[in-house]
């Protein structure tokens, strides 16, 4: 019996190994996860003059309630004007703040693409030399982070929203 | 035939020359310094970008990438070790973007997966052998 089981051993444990590469290779969350770096991560401190009131900045940690919305945009950037619907529809609909974060932008475009599609945003911080969207690992524009009372980021969103992103990703988190 | 080599030769020629052609500066940094403008290279060649993820950071034109390369030289003149400068980017960016990343976690078991099988490999021909001699 024992001479039996040393000629299965290594067919076995080859057989292991390759279902457990099998699954890694598989699994859509785990080279998924790669590409959303802030999911389980503390949220930063962050410093940014907000838009329209210079004097005086904004940063994660000035939101106290049990959620909080972070996006980051510029007004150059089309699939930030597409989610800007799905924004103004948080803003009027769900009790979340949102804090928009305007990246890779000018003061003056920033506030010109407000004016003219409304502004979604609780606060705009506005990224003056890009510190916010290295310290949030962002890797373009638009990206959503939704960040939890303690601080940790559950949701970190690469894209544009959309009404069925939220529902699907956004909605399980704030009111399961 | 001759016409031939000499294509081939031509070709190999070019080949070399596109791959022997490195920028004098990305994005007009660079350090006087060549200690540090050679860290500052083999960090650049260290790092995947995050965006376009087959070039690493000195090869992408992606806003990330410029932003990066601005921070590690940023870092390197602030007198940054290399490791520090590879935490401050893999604790934002996250393992992946090392083109060696750490061995730990599921890469254990990448690494670990061959000693293993070559160890149980050799119990087994050793078991087989024994067995065939007890046999004759």
């Amino acid at each position: 019996m024992p001479a039996r089981l040393v000629h299965i051993l290594p067919l076995a444990l080859l057989l292991l190994f390759g279902l457990v590469f099998a699954m890694r290779i598989l699994d859509p969350e785990a080279g998924d996860r790669a590409l959303r770096p802030m999911l389980g991560k503390q949220i930063p401190h962050l410093d940014l003059p907000v838009l329209g009131e210079p004097a005086r900045t904004v940063g994660p940690q000035d939101f106290s309630g049990d959620w909080l919305l972070v996006n980051l945009w510029g007004s150059w950037c089309a699939p930030c004007r597409d989610e800007h619907g799905e924004l103004m529809r948080v803003r009027l609909e769900e009790d979340i703040p949102v804090l928009g974060i305007n990246t890779w932008d000018t003061y003056e475009a920033a506030k010109g693409f407000l004016s003219e599609l409304g502004n979604p945003y609780t606060l705009v911080g506005f990224d003056v030399d890009g510190v916010a969207r290295l310290e949030l690992a962002v890797t373009g524009v638009p990206e959503t982070l939704l960040v939890d009372a303690t601080g940790l980021v559950v949701v970190h969103q690469v894209g544009p929203l959309s009404r069925q992103i939220f529902e699907r990703d956004f909605r399980v988190h704030i009111s399961p | 035939m001759n016409g031939i080599w000499l294509k081939l030769i031509a070709v190999l020629m070019l080949l070399m020359g596109s791959s022997l052609a490195v920028p004098s500066s990305i994005d007009g940094l660079s350090f006087e310094d060549p200690v540090l403008e050679d860290r500052y290279r083999t960090l650049l060649e260290s790092f995947r970008c995050p965006v376009c993820q087959n070039t690493s950071l000195a090869g992408s034109d992606a806003p990330t990438a410029r932003d990066l390369r601005q921070q590690i030289h940023k870092m390197l003149a602030e007198g940054h070790t290399d490791a520090e400068i590879r935490d401050w980017i893999s604790k934002r960016y996250g393992d992946f973007v090392l083109y060696s990343p750490p061995v730990r976690g599921p890469a254990l078991l990448l690494w670990l997966a061959p000693l293993v099988l070559f160890l149980l490999a050799c119990f087994v021909l050793w078991r087989v052998l024994h067995a065939r001699r007890e046999s004759a």
